[in-house]
């Protein structure tokens, strides 16, 4: 039966539906039925549950494996050293979105979010900025330590209470953004 | 705080979370990259956004290539884009060449 991947775990972590272990490893795995019936929001939504009972490094949208074998030797075994040395970087963490979209009138609207959003950032532990998509006008990806979410999302809230922004947060999320900053040392100001 | 994958987020957010994003397993092992889920995608995309939609059939050229042949087939590209946008009229022949050549040519 072929298996289509979520998310690297630690063996351990307590949420898990399904999971295929190797040692202290464990990718989050469900039988992909071939029908095309994969629905991202459905995956997002799946492996975003994951992530304030431990961290998660998500497999890129669309993998399936083989079987249980092929994940163990083939995905898990290979890269075990780097998935360890990620997941304890992001233990604790968790990725959040904020999505800006400017309000006001054109003529006085700001070129961009400038120090709007300094308090938010200095919640987080890295920054990054996205393309911002169709529904917004600047998309922020920051790193958020689970304990500060509460204090994040009012944060983020009293932003959206000026009358010239509208200011949302989606998550958490897992690190998707931070997958590859390990040696990133700095933090991203705005 | 939207939950991810709500509906309330738009498909578009959640597609903007997604695609190229993660980890990616290397090609060389026995994990595959599918392409049948993809193409259930495709249909939602249309209606979501152009922008999205393009990213994506970006993201699902990326794998039938990888799938299907080894060598990169550009030229296929937009022409798998079933009924949205019009395939590009055959390009004319270029005849510089072949009067250069008659001009040239020793008696």
């Amino acid at each position: 039966m072929t298996l289509r991947l979520y998310g690297v775990v630690r063996a351990r972590h307590p949420r898990v539906p399904r999971r295929v272990c190797w040692e202290d490893l464990a990718m989050v795995v469900e039988d992909d039925a071939g029908g095309g019936d994969a629905d991202p929001a459905a995956h997002l939504s799946t492996i975003s549950a994951l992530v304030e009972h431990g961290p998660v490094l998500p497999v890129r949208f669309g993998t399936v494996a083989d079987d249980e074998h092929a994940v163990r030797t083939d995905v898990l075994a290979p890269s075990a050293e780097r998935f360890r040395a990620d997941l304890d970087r992001l233990d604790g963490l968790a990725e959040v979105h904020v999505c800006l979209r400017f309000t006001g009138d054109p003529a006085w609207r700001p070129a961009g979010s400038n120090g709007l959003l300094a308090p938010v950032s200095d919640l987080a532990r890295d920054v990054v900025r996205l393309t911002p998509g169709e529904h917004a006008d600047e998309r922020w990806a920051l790193l958020v330590g689970l304990g500060d979410l509460p204090v994040f999302r009012a944060t983020v809230a009293a932003v959206d209470a000026d009358p010239d922004v509208h200011a949302e947060c989606v998550g958490p999320l897992p690190a998707y953004s931070f997958l590859d900053r390990r040696d990133a040392g700095s933090r991203w100001g705005f | 705080m939207t939950a991810p994958g709500q509906p309330t987020g738009g498909l578009a957010d959640t597609l903007n979370i997604l695609l190229d994003k993660g980890l990616v397993i290397d090609a060389s092992v026995k994990v595959l990259l599918i392409g049948i889920e993809l193409v259930a995608i495709e249909a939602r995309i249309v209606i979501s956004s152009v922008d999205t939609y393009i990213r994506f059939l970006e993201a699902m050229q990326r794998l039938e290539v990888q799938k299907q042949d080894p060598a990169p087939r550009f030229s296929q590209g937009l022409s798998r884009t079933i009924g949205l946008i019009p395939q590009a009229p055959p390009t004319p022949a270029i005849a510089v060449p072949a009067e250069r050549a008659t001009h040239v040519e020793p008696q």
